[in-house]
């Protein structure tokens, strides 16, 4: 269990091939569930999800009102889980934690310019140090993609693993922007880069532009965890982000999550949704299957 | 060479002066597939049923409907709400007159298609003739049922006080079983002429007006998801049209006991408002009228304040 | 029963849609006049709404898009037995009082 010293040549990452990895990923979609399987996944679904408000317009009470939805996610079903975390911007890291007190739900917070990451190295830093200053768990960095398509490896490389150290004890998770990478390819190439840099978690999307997650995009960043960890021995954290709205789609990703990564991976340390409208999705699907009666959104407290 | 070929060709077509197509041509015959979302998906369950004449001849395949399609569809409904209700009453009324339109040019199908599900010539045409003239009677109904039915209230405190109508929202309905068209049509009309979208589940022994119908909608500037039409079986849908929690009102339009008693029973569940119309005369003229549109309206009242300067009260 | 607020409750939560019959207050927050429009209507319920604001044509814009019975402005719990009272939704059907009060006495033919 020994992290490897060599930083491989990422020019050397491997090709992927489009249409086969679409394909597969399709194939995922095609398991039939039972039921009682099917309500257990949903569960653990709810439990990996990042709630998150990533807005212009947030303030103290839309982020207090968030943060009692993730603790409070239905009451009228008792025993449901509470979700992973809640992500928010730095200025409301405080109002957050302050919020979420000691329920355990964790506290991301996106930083280093995000959603585009076009600011210095040092302003980034300190957008890092102060979000961990004010309590963050976790932080939520972009990649400079303009760098990246430049062929700039190495700039990417750095400013990671700078970002890495400023987070001390805070888990990383590095957001790719895949929608703007264009290629599988360069999705399997940034993927490199950030695990050998030292991130906790590769995510796939900032949820600001579309395309933002999709089951293909997954798939390859999911084999590249599973190639690292082969290569290194260490465990990398995954996390899709944006587009996942309905329940269905997130037991997809669970199939393709046990069958890529295994067991292992199976819980909110190692895979988390990022996604503001899924919770209640969920809830919706599981309170059918309590019932027995189609729902109404009515009857889900929006945050 | 290619000019040999094409006057072979057109000399082959012109034998005895003009090709007869219809002895060889197979004919294309409709697949009826339901109408959810403004689009003609198949039912999701893969599954239909034979439609067939009072002598037992086979007219087509028809889809036989699952549950799922029935949320699926409450889905769209719900989604098209907001915006065909918050459409000017105007401009829904322009948009039933188009359906009375298309349905007008339209005419011969939905004869033939009548006649096949055994009505005579005469009875066929006076169908399709009627249902036109009922669109056309409840698009003018669309901006004018409001004023007859608000109100503006004589309280005692200095309040403009008034009572407005408003859509009661996703409709449910099993229409008519007797009638392909016209119970149908008297069926959806009141309910979009007032703002709400629907779900109806065609009659199941004559289906086949409904879908091409829903063919009529299609092109009448009606946004997709205000009027969704299945096909299916009355008694494997209906504990769904009535325990759905998004479903705002229920329409059962036969007399089975049975069936009127678990439509309110289950309804309860969310309080949906619940109309049965188990003594309607579909052809008649006592099955049109405002107070259809009426079964699927709340009513509002707002009170807002007036000042009330230098003493003397101000009021309405 | 003493008297209680619940700041920055969900809307679903027993407190904010459960009827409570004591001196319960639940209180939320919002930005915008869509946010607010949408947190209202959060509710399988539908029975009144107040609306405060000095501006008449955002009176009309709110009460226009509550799913509520009775919508106030600038007041509460006023009635008369000239207003219809009654609600949307879960809060029940048909209304008492005024000439829509009515209608479950007439037989229209």
């Amino acid at each position: 269990m020994v992290a490897t010293k060599t930083i491989p040549d990422f020019s050397l990452s491997p090709h992927i091939d489009q249409v086969g990895v679409e394909e597969r990923a399709s194939r995922f979609t095609k398991r039939s569930i039972k039921n009682e399987t099917k309500i257990n996944g949903l569960k653990l679904a709810l439990n990996m999800i990042d709630l998150t408000t990533l807005e212009g317009k947030d303030t103290d009470g839309k982020v207090k009102q968030l943060c009692y939805k993730a603790q409070h996610l239905h009451d009228a079903y008792p025993g449901l889980p509470t979700v992973a975390a809640i992500c928010v911007y730095p200025s409301m890291v405080k109002v957050a934690k302050k919020a979420l007190g000691d329920s355990g739900v964790k506290v991301a917070s996106v930083s280093t310019a995000f959603p585009s990451g076009q600011a210095p190295r040092d302003v980034k830093i300190r957008d890092t140090k102060f979000a961990v200053s004010e309590g963050a768990d976790e932080i939520d960095m972009v990649i400079s993609r303009g760098k990246f398509h430049m062929g700039e490896y190495n700039f990417v490389f750095d400013e990671i693993a700078a970002v890495k150290e400023a987070c001390g004890n805070a888990r990383l998770k590095v957001i790719l922007e895949t929608g703007e990478l264009g290629t599988y390819d360069k999705v399997r190439r940034a993927s490199d880069i950030a695990m050998y840099a030292g991130a906790d978690f590769i995510k796939t999307s900032t949820g600001k532009m579309s395309p933002a997650a999709t089951m293909p995009v997954t798939l390859v960043m999911l084999e590249a965890i599973r190639d690292f960890y082969y290569k290194t021995g260490k465990r990398i954290a995954m996390k899709p982000a944006g587009g996942i709205s309905k329940s269905k789609l997130a037991l997809h990703y669970l199939v393709m999550l046990n069958e890529v990564l295994g067991e292992e991976w199976m819980n909110n340390h190692w895979f988390r949704f990022g996604a503001s409208s899924l919770a209640n999705d969920i809830l919706m699907q599981l309170m059918k299957q309590k019932t027995g009666v189609y729902q109404s959104a009515d009857y889900f407290s929006l945050d | 060479m290619e000019k040999v070929i094409a006057k072979k060709i057109a000399a082959k077509f012109s034998e005895n002066g003009s090709h007869n197509v219809s002895e060889k041509r197979l004919e294309v015959l409709k697949t009826y597939k339901i109408y959810v979302g403004g689009q003609f998906p198949r039912t999701e369950s893969g599954r239909y049923y034979i439609a067939t004449n009072g002598k037992g001849d086979k007219l087509a395949n028809m889809c036989l409907c699952s549950r799922k399609d029935f949320r699926d569809a409450v889905g769209t409904a719900r989604s098209a709400f907001g915006g065909w209700s918050a459409r000017a009453a105007f401009n829904r009324g322009q948009i039933l007159y188009r359906i009375a339109e298309m349905l007008e040019g339209r005419k011969a199908q939905f004869i033939d298609e009548l006649i096949k599900q055994d009505s005579t010539a005469v009875q066929a045409e006076a169908e399709v003739n009627l249902a036109i003239d009922r669109l056309i009677y409840y698009s003018g109904w669309c901006d004018k049922f409001q004023q007859v039915f608000s109100s503006v209230n004589p309280v005692a405190s200095s309040h403009f006080n008034f009572s407005a109508t408003e859509p009661t929202g996703v409709v449910a309905a099993i229409a008519p079983q007797n009638s392909s068209l016209i119970g149908l049509v008297s069926v959806i009309a009141p309910i979009i002429a007032g703002g709400n979208s629907c779900v109806i589940l065609a009659s199941s022994s004559k289906p086949l007006c409904a879908v091409t119908f829903g063919e009529v909608l299609n092109s009448s500037d009606l946004p997709g998801g205000v009027v969704n039409i299945l096909t299916g079986k009355v008694g494997e849908l209906i504990p769904f049209f009535a325990d759905h929690m998004d479903v705002n009102a229920a329409v059962y339009c036969e007399s089975d006991a049975a069936n009127k008693q678990l439509i309110k029973e289950k309804s309860a569940l969310n309080v949906k408002r619940v109309v049965i119309y188990d003594e309607v005369k579909w052809m008649t003229d006592k099955a049109q009228s405002p107070y259809f549109i009426m079964d699927f309206q709340e009513i509002k009242t707002t009170w807002h304040p007036i000042e009330n300067i230098g003493g003397a009260k101000a009021g309405y | 029963m003493q008297a209680n607020y619940f700041y920055q409750c969900s809307t679903i939560k027993q407190d904010c849609t459960g009827r409570n019959f004591g001196p319960v207050l639940t209180i939320q927050t919002f930005r915008t006049e869509d946010e607010v429009i949408e947190k209202a209507n959060n509710t399988p319920f539908g029975l009144s709404a107040g609306v405060w604001t000095d501006k008449g044509s955002k009176i009309f814009n709110m009460t226009t898009k509550l799913r509520a019975g009775v919508v106030w402005a600038n007041t509460y719990n006023k009635f008369d037995p000239t207003s219809p009272f009654g609600g949307y939704k879960e809060s029940g059907y048909g209304r008492e009082g005024g000439l829509h009060g009515l209608t479950a006495y007439v037989n229209i033919v």
